[in-house]
């Protein structure tokens, strides 16, 4: 019997032609594909008529151990295709692989993720061809226009070398027996063509003539527990390695342009597409810019022999004409990664305009994930099933309906949000809104039960996080509120080491802020660490705080609220901070804020005689117009309780303020309401009554002092305004 | 044949005559047509691609001398991603002037030689950026006493690089552009547009001097210099950027740094390099030091003072230099902390803080034998 083993990359469109040009051709008797054996039974849903992108999702469950595995498709990955050829022309089509919960998927999020398989011949192909990466080296040898006979050659030669330079993991190996046998089997009822992955075609070919006997069982999973598999939709955004979890291929657009059209017409349609997107994203792109860059993809197309221009070869000519300014790393296709957070938007815009943003969608015969019927369920049972009407419900932090909710918060199921935390009680705002359903059914890709597939979100949220403190802090925060015991663990680690690398004071104080209040819910001991390391983190970078025109940072000013929260609440020994506090009070170097914070934490935990002082002394320090607001706003963010009550300090700043000229006095003034916005409007009028009585005024003009004599509609609309200007700077990223 | 040619040297301009005849032991730093004359002429004879016009050789063929060909025995001299300089030579051959961008010493101004020592067969049309440069060092001025006798005339006109390069259909290169003042930077706009020199004092034909073909410009920019003379956005316009960055690859920058500093010291006169050991402690320290990572993951202060792989080969060689001529023997860390603490502490007092910071804490923490020897050695920090 004749057994033809096609070997592909996942996701390539050369690929996907030739294999449909062999099934085409060769009408074999059985097409086998590399993909999860256990879904055979149910291989027919995949024809009920999806839009894909869409994928298999495959889950496995037991008391200590959960893995999640996605088999992905898109229209152009050579598998779909086969399976859709197989089904147009009536053949029998099977899944020849181990199923997902095997040892050799193990951790495996993307069963048909590009392994990083053989660096050195591809490096050496890579250096001797000139290219900067696999995925460049790809696209010039096998996604130019080519005869199918000249393109399996190729593949032949590149997979059978790429087999030879490498070693075969005993994971490989396992699979590669299995597969095999699959080939052996199908072999005896007639023609064969198997579809599999390039790394695994020269071995495949080898092995299956030698197996004889029944192919082995299905494998049962290991211990107790459950399993499955069911399709879900995917998404292009998903699959798309820039930005991507566990992601498969980069600009998954670009490629379904070059399947569907061709790839003389993929790079015209390409650049349309970025050049639209630039405009509509009001990046600056001139008609000349657009003409250079055309000019310089045709040049870079020749000088790399392409017949006609590649995806690398059209973002190169780009990137080379519209960036005007040096770049801190690399153009990010020259490697696999996520993009970094700074990368300059022209790049970022062109890369998403080829990534797409096509969402599959399943058929609507197709059945529903286990996730749907479980969450029904609970909500029923809890008594929580949102109604069109919405409703209030208050529910206990920590309870399990307080867990519930979180947790669909978290995949995100829209209609749950939480309005308020008081006094360890939440209220929470239910309402059945139109996507429910459909966002119910997404989430199915998570996980089967909602523990798992909160946890699976998270995991997802971790990934994509760009690692700053505050972010992971309130990853952590969702973790905990949600009930999710496991990932809490390696989030702590994470943490750990993220705390200590932390140059912000700023992300500190916001990262301090959330530990502290998950400390007041929870109290755990893993917080009460965080919370140490929370405070050594901030004494060190308080210390290398200098300038002394710097003006105030609220969020720094809360870090040092946080941390005298932190000393109060906790009972932290008190005096390495009092040491630190004393030196910064009187350091000409620091920032006038931190100075006046530094004071405002002296006043709270080292209320010595000499303390007052010592506060007129800094405050004089830090007498200078611009100066002074900053200073106050300081002092007061800290420790407003300890020095509202007393007169010297108020006093002094009163004669300060006399001592201004009227241009110093505007210059002092914005800093001066921020600080004293710390005080409410009582606090306030108090501060006023005492100024009045010391000048000798009548202390009943205070309240009026505190009220504005203009119109309140105008200072409404002035305030509406400067929302409108605000949210246009946030727009243009200049706020 | 003889040429003449002018090297810019830290903003002099030093004009030698060198004939072919010359050896290149004679000249203290070869350019790159001088120093790599066999292997540009072995590509020249065997270079069946199309070339640009005004090219001396195809784009493969100069990519090929750039980042070397086993099979043609040409030596690699810019370790970088091939696609910058597959980017650059394509600019090179358009419409518009190439600017490399990025820290200093990695190596912009070795890429900007060797392009244009391949695609015009001369690196030395050059201006050195700088504050004193004037719009006379770019285009063109005169010999005053002929001015004087003759009144202008071409035999009266000193041409400056550009105005050379325009007439012979050659590569000018501009160091450190944006060390110039914004108005000089902008003598450049026409010439790149309209590829057209005017010279309002000569008439007839010699009053244009129309650019032939082959002519382009490659400028450099250091980032460490951005804000300093900001660029408009009309000579922008004109050029493509390309950003060098520093070596990624640790074995990659490791072996240059030992080549690289294996060849100085034997110019130097020390038969010996520096032990692999101690080279593996500095190359580390260096990319720990620029990256702001140690090897654990731990982050560090930042440093302001460039860290790039040509300062570690100096630190290298003067570290070399030091332990054979003084003590007769070869690196030790001690060496290597003094040279640390000469090229690491340039611009910012700072920066020594933050090394000593470094040798104290996260050298401290390493077992090995050299990284205990470095960390015996930081009392010698000044």
């Amino acid at each position: 019997m004749t057994v033809s083993v096609v070997g592909v990359r996942h996701h390539s469109p050369a690929c996907a032609g030739l294999v449909r040009h062999l099934i085409e051709k060769q009408q074999p008797h059985t097409v086998l594909i590399e993909g999860p054996a256990d879904f055979n039974p149910r291989i027919g849903e995949l024809g009920l008529g999806h839009q894909p992108p869409l994928a298999i999702f495959s889950y496995h469950q037991t008391e200590n151990l959960y893995s999640r595995t996605f088999t992905p498709f898109c229209s152009y990955s050579p598998e779909w295709v086969a399976i859709s050829t197989a089904f147009q022309t009536g053949l029998e089509c099977r899944f020849m692989d181990l199923p997902s919960w095997t040892r050799p998927f193990d951790k495996v999020e993307n069963r048909y993720h590009d392994e990083d398989r053989s660096r050195e011949y591809v490096t050496h192909l890579c250096r001797k061809l000139n290219m900067t990466g696999m995925d460049e080296l790809w696209d010039h040898l096998f996604e130019q226009p080519r005869a199918f006979y000249e393109l399996e050659q190729m593949l032949a030669t590149y997979f059978q070398n790429l087999r030879e330079c490498s070693v075969a993991s005993p994971s490989d190996l396992e699979r590669e027996r299995f597969m095999a046998a699959q080939i052996a089997e199908a072999a005896r009822q007639g023609s064969v063509l198997a579809v599999c992955g390039g790394f695994h075609k020269p071995a495949l070919e080898a092995l299956w003539p030698t197996l004889e006997g029944p192919p082995p069982e299905l494998p049962e999973p290991e211990g107790e527990g459950r399993f499955g598999s069911f399709l879900v939709p995917y998404s292009y955004s998903r699959l798309d390695s820039f930005t991507g979890y566990a992601a498969g291929m980069p600009s998954p657009l670009y490629y379904q342009i070059l399947w569907e059209e061709g790839p003389k017409a993929a790079h015209r349609r390409a650049f349309q597409l970025i050049a639209g997107r630039l405009r509509e994203r009001k990046l600056n792109v001139s008609a000349a810019d657009l003409i250079a860059s055309q000019a310089m993809t045709c040049g870079l197309q020749r000088l790399r022999g392409h017949e006609v221009p590649t995806r690398v070869d059209l973002l190169d000519g780009l990137a080379g004409t519209l960036i005007k300014h040096g770049l801190d790393r690399p153009l990010p296709w020259a490697r696999r990664a996520p993009l970094a957070a700074s990368t300059d938007p022209i790049l970022v815009e062109m890369l998403a305009a080829l990534a797409g943003q096509d969402e599959g969608c399943l058929a609507p015969t197709t059945p529903l994930p286990p996730l749907v019927s479980a969450v029904e369920a609970l909500l029923r049972s809890e008594g929580l099933y949102p109604a069109k009407k919405g409703k209030e419900v208050v529910v206990k932090v920590g309870s399990t309906r307080s867990y519930l909710l979180h947790r669909l918060h978290l995949l995100p199921i829209p209609g749950f949000s939480c309005e308020e935390e008081v006094l360890g009680k939440e209220t929470w705002f239910i309402k059945l809104l139109e996507p429910f359903f459909s966002a119910l059914v997404e989430a199915g890709a998570y996980g089967a039960t909602l523990p798992d597939a909160a946890l699976s979100r998270l995991e997802e949220l971790l990934e994509r996080s760009n690692g700053a403190a505050d972010q992971l802090a309130e990853l952590l925060e969702g973790a905990f509120r949600a009930g999710l015991t496991s990932l809490p663990e390696r989030l702590l680690g994470l943490l750990k080491r993220r705390l200590a690398a932390e140059r912000e004071l700023a992300v500190l104080g916001r990262a301090g802020q959330i530990f502290l209040s998950l400390w007041r819910s929870f109290q755990s001991e893993e917080l009460v660490n965080l919370l140490k390391q929370f405070v050594d983190q901030c004494l060190w970078l308080v210390e290398l705080q200098s300038g002394p025109r710097e003006r105030a940072r609220l969020d720094e000013i809360r870090a040092h609220k946080i941390l005298a929260d932190c000393y109060r609440l906790l009972g932290f020994d008190c005096q390495p901070l009092v040491d630190l506090m004393k030196r910064r009070v009187d350091e000409v170097e620091a920032p006038p804020a931190q100075r006046g914070s530094a004071l405002g934490l002296l006043w709270i935990f080292d209320p010595a005689p000499d303390l007052v002082s010592r506060s007129i002394s800094s405050l004089q320090q830090c007498s200078q117009p611009d100066r002074l607001g900053d200073f106050l706003a300081g002092l007061f963010g800290v420790a407003r309780d300890e020095v509202v009550s007393r007169d010297e300090i108020t006093s002094a700043v009163d004669e300060v303020v006399r001592g201004y000229s009227e241009s110093e006095f505007f210059v002092a003034l914005p800093a001066l309401r921020l600080a004293f916005s710390y005080f409410p409007p009582r606090e306030r009028e108090a501060i006023a009554r005492a100024l009045l009585k010391k000048i000798g005024a009548p202390e009943a003009r205070a309240w009026s002092l505190l009220r504005t004599a203009a119109n309140p509609l105008q200072v409404s609309a002035n305030r509406k305004l400067e929302e409108r200007v605000d949210l246009v700077l946030q727009r243009y990223g200049l706020s | 044949m003889n040429e003449t040619y002018t090297h810019g040297l830290g903003g002099q301009d030093s004009r030698r005559r060198i004939q072919e005849a010359s050896p290149v032991k004679n000249i203290q730093r070869p350019p790159a047509e001088i120093l790599y004359k066999a292997e540009l002429q072995k590509l020249k004879k065997q270079d069946k691609g199309e070339k640009p016009p005004g090219w001396c050789l195809s784009l493969k063929a100069v990519r090929a001398f750039i980042l070397g060909d086993e099979a043609l025995g040409i030596e690699p001299k810019f370790v970088g991603h091939p696609s910058t300089v597959d980017r650059a030579m394509v600019t090179l051959a358009t419409q518009r002037g190439l600017i490399l961008v990025g820290e200093p010493g990695t190596a912009k101004s070795l890429l900007s030689e060797l392009l244009a020592a391949a695609v015009s067969g001369c690196s030395t049309h050059t201006i050195q950026g700088g504050a004193s440069v004037t719009e006379d060092h770019i285009r063109y001025s005169w010999n005053y006493a002929l001015l004087v006798s003759q009144g202008p005339s071409r035999e009266s006109l000193v041409p400056a690089p550009v105005y050379r390069a325009m007439e012979s259909g050659h590569i000018v290169r501009f160091e450190e552009i944006t060390r110039c003042p914004l108005e000089v930077q902008d003598t450049l706009l026409s010439l790149l547009s309209d590829r057209v020199m005017a010279i309002p004092e000569l008439s007839g034909e010699e009053g244009m001097l129309f650019a032939r073909p082959g002519f382009n410009l490659i400028a450099t920019a250091n980032t460490r210099d951005r804000g300093v003379n900001e660029m408009s956005a009309a000579l922008k316009r004109r050029l493509n950027f390309e950003s060098v960055f520093p070596i990624a690859d640790f074995d990659t920058e490791f072996q240059l740094v030992k080549r690289e500093s294996e060849k100085l010291l034997k110019e130097s006169g020390v038969p010996k390099g520096v032990p692999e050991d101690m080279l593996e402690i500095l190359v580390t320290t260096f990319r720990e030091l620029r990256s702001g990572q140690t090897r654990e993951g731990a982050a560090l202060s930042p440093f302001s003072t460039v860290l790039s792989t040509a300062e570690a080969v100096s630190v290298a060689h003067s570290a070399g230099v030091r332990s054979w001529f003084l003590r007769g023997e070869t690196v030790n860390a001690e060496d290597i902390v003094h040279g640390l603490d000469g090229a690491a502490t340039k611009d910012d007092p700072e920066d020594r803080k933050r090394l000593r910071a470094y040798l104290e804490q996260t050298v401290r923490q390493r077992g090995e034998a050299p990284w205990k020897a470095l960390y015996e050695a930081r009392h010698h920090l000044s």
